[in-house]
């Protein structure tokens, strides 16, 4: 196994693998990220519409007092730093992120080409750094080529569920957001080792199991269907944000009307 | 808190001033009409519910501070979230948004007001009010002077603050 999809997070992987990903991609794994992290974690709701199954509320969770966020992490967590009692929207929770972003470079640029980890696989001199050009060094390419061909494999195996595609999936921690299909296997020897972890009282907190969080959101009956949040649901938002850009032409709504029948101002 | 308040304060937290299916949200607006970051009023909005909290379990009135007046204000435009959603269906009583009659005798009644609420809020919710939310009351009372501004046709400037 790679030392990339073992140690970098999901965007990080992302970005190395493809710089032209998009940003509502990057937004959407950093999310789930840090859901199986347990630094936020989603307000059950019995009976949530097709829309609030989307736009989930919140909270912080159990491995936020302890986490450091990497650099690409900061702007989702740092409102919670100022309330940490807070319990926000998802779609609000990315307006509050992305209002600090003018648009997709920026949020790479200053995000994530420039923390430490990102280093081995990006250079600039002055003059590019000025200009914003980041250009993939002899490792960077290796680790794409890499990258592409162990996420290639990891896919197939786990689409055909193969001997070893288990443990596979858990090796590579929270990249496994990358993974479309997640066999339910996956879940079901998790929340076997967490059932075993409870008759042991043990305090352990292992990362892998906040994936059970996941599996039990995920599945559960009238919990939210996680897997159901798609990139495209992050666009409309991201680009509907004040002073974010990227160019797309059509962001936000045209005016607003009233409520129809009762009055409203339509300011 | 009581398991009563307890109660109340989950549903209140738990109510949603903006509308998932609307493209111009409660929150939106309320950064547009107020020129706040979209952090800010998410958080001004977690204060306002703690407010009307507050409001539902005092024996003495409260006053807000007037960067939760201008939550109450923008809930108060929406009618029917404000009157049947929140006030009836959530609260289960109807609370009033009563503006000042003017006077030095008002201005003293409001000040007490406002500092009573801030010891309850530090009573209830065992923290101190976030002070760029809820300000001394001298800034509360002393920079009242607020007006709207078309700014398709001004421009508008900060003071020179004095060092």
């Amino acid at each position: 196994m790679i030392k990339e999809l073992t140690e970098l997070s999901p965007a990080e992987v992302l970005l190395i693998e493809n710089p032209a990903v998009k940003i509502d991609v990057l937004a959407r794994v950093t999310f789930f990220d840090l859901l199986l992290k347990e630094v936020f974690e989603i307000l059950p709701k019995p009976k949530a519409t097709e829309e609030e199954k989307k736009n989930p509320i919140i909270r912080i969770g159990k491995a936020y007092t302890t986490y450091k966020p990497l650099k690409h992490e900061s702007i989702f967590v740092a409102i919670f730093s100022k309330d940490d009692t807070l319990q926000i929207s998802l779609s609000n929770l990315l307006k509050t992120a992305f209002e600090k972003v003018k648009n997709s470079e920026a949020y790479k640029l200053k995000y994530v080409y420039t923390d430490e980890r990102m280093k081995p696989y990006y250079k600039s001199n002055f003059f590019q750094r000025l200009l914003g050009i980041r250009v993939v060094t002899e490792k960077g390419i290796h680790a794409q080529n890499e990258i592409k061909r162990e996420l290639r494999r990891i896919k197939i195996n786990a689409s055909r569920k193969t001997k070893g595609a288990v443990e596979l999936l858990l090796a590579i921690k929270g990249n496994i957001i990358l993974i479309p299909k997640i066999p339910t296997e996956v879940f079901e020897k998790l929340a076997k080792e967490k059932q075993n972890l409870k008759k042991e009282k043990s305090n352990l907190l292992l990362g892998n199991l906040s994936y059970v969080s996941l599996y039990e959101h995920n599945t559960i009956k009238n919990q939210f269907d996680l897997m159901a949040i798609n990139d495209s649901d992050f666009t409309p938002i991201i680009e509907s944000i004040d002073g974010f850009d990227d160019g797309s032409g059509d962001s936000g709504c045209g005016g607003c009307g009233g409520c129809g029948g009762c009055g409203g101002c339509g300011g | 808190m009581t398991e009563e308040q307890k109660i109340l304060w989950n549903k209140i937290e738990a109510f949603q001033l903006d509308d998932i299916t609307s493209s111009f949200t409660f929150t939106d607006r309320l950064c547009r009409e107020n020129g706040w970051k979209y952090e800010y009023a998410v958080r001004a909005i977690h204060e306002y519910k703690k407010f009307m909290f507050l409001i539902c379990i005092a024996d003495h009135p409260l006053t807000p501070s007037d960067q939760v007046d201008q939550v109450w204000h923008l809930h108060l435009v929406y009618t029917r979230l404000y009157w049947t959603e929140f006030c009836k269906n959530t609260l289960g009583r109807e609370i009033h948004h009563g503006p000042t009659k003017g006077g030095s005798s008002e201005k003293e009644k409001f000040n007490d007001w406002y500092q009573k609420t801030k010891e309850l809020y530090v009573t209830i919710f065992k923290k101190n009010p976030p002070t760029d939310i809820w300000p001394s009351s001298k800034i509360r009372f002393g920079e009242i002077r607020f007006r709207r501004v078309n700014l398709h046709r001004n421009w508008v400037f900060p003071k020179f603050k004095k060092i």
